[in-house]
């Protein structure tokens, strides 16, 4: 494969799909409002030890969930990359009280066993303390959960 | 930072009795709604975060396999108290209560959740204090807000949620 061939097949672009597993119930990754009874995923659902979200890219999945689902009883939501791009600026401040913003982006990172993987990341990396950086990345999740919540399943949980 | 939680549910009390004694004409009849909700939900609902919270206690570390915290007997023990001041403050306003969701989070902090139409509103509490966030966009900048929660506040919170 050529550079100019590679380059394009890793950039991901504004309109494509993005499929994220969501574990089931006993991991609290979401929940049925009492209320209104609505799915509402959680930030939690987003949560990742290196604080870049893993997706599948729907396209190199062939717009195919089950593909992207790790095991029955979870489900799979969609979110767009373009959206997840305009989640907007995270802002941090540096040592010396500057405002550093840390841009959202979806970046390919395809792996031996699947070439659609892809990461949520900001640029420049977060960094201060862990608390800071931990502070941070919960508002990042609670942006992509909220994203989530308003496409709703696209692969419910035990349906194949 | 005596204003901030937790705060005894002793002195939530006395606050709201200041606060009806003042109002004069309001006080009986919110007496009232207070005696109905004591004598048929309200320990229904205490009952029910007692469960929430007992059945997170029951949390080791690493319960979601992605490394999270169990949550400390200290915050179990805070949590459960702001849980049963929202209630108590909601309820003795007249206002309708939501249950929200509750959880804990990686770092081993309680996590309460409402989320009403586009209104989202999360409480954290952990064992250096309780934060609260409000969401009504996916806009981190300005879409979002995070504050220390302080007891006066929460009733404008969950006004806001409501709106």
């Amino acid at each position: 494969m050529g550079l100019v061939e590679r380059v394009t097949r890793d950039y991901v672009s504004d309109e494509e799909q993005l499929y994220r597993n969501v574990r089931s119930e006993g991991a609290d990754e979401f929940y049925y409002d009492e209320t209104t009874g609505k799915l509402v995923i959680e930030s939690k659902a987003f949560l990742d030890p290196q604080k870049e979200p893993s997706v599948d890219r729907a396209k190199l999945r062939n717009f195919d969930p089950e593909q992207s689902r790790m095991s029955e009883e979870n489900g799979i939501v969609t979110l767009i990359t373009a959206e997840v791009r305009q989640i907007g600026d995270v802002k941090t401040n540096d040592i010396n009280g500057r405002t550093v913003n840390h841009a959202v982006d979806v970046k390919a990172n395809p792996i031996r066993d699947n070439k659609a993987h892809a990461l949520i990341v900001v640029e420049p990396d977060f960094f201060g303390t862990e608390s800071k950086k931990n502070r941070v990345f919960k508002l990042l999740r609670k942006a992509l959960a909220r994203l989530a919540t308003q496409r709703g399943w696209t692969l419910e949980p035990g349906n194949s | 930072m005596d204003d901030g939680f937790p705060l005894s549910k002793e002195r939530a009390i006395l606050d709201e009795e200041d606060l009806t004694r003042a109002e004069g004409r309001g006080l009986s009849q919110r007496e009232q709604l207070y005696r109905r909700w004591q004598e048929d939900r309200y320990p229904s609902l205490l009952e029910t975060f007692k469960e929430k919270l007992h059945k997170i206690a029951e949390r080791e570390d690493n319960w979601d396999q992605k490394g999270s915290k169990k949550p400390s007997p200290l915050v179990l023990s805070q949590a459960h108290i702001a849980l049963e001041y929202f209630l108590y403050s909601v309820v003795c306003s007249g206002r309708p209560w939501n249950p929200p969701f509750v959880s804990s989070d990686e770092d081993g902090h309680i996590t309460i959740q409402w989320n009403r139409g586009d209104h989202e509103l999360h409480i954290e509490v952990g064992e250096e204090g309780t934060e609260y966030t409000k969401v009504w966009g996916a806009n981190i900048e300005h879409e979002m807000h995070l504050g220390i929660l302080k007891e006066k506040d929460f009733l404008k919170l969950w006004d806001w949620l409501n709106e």
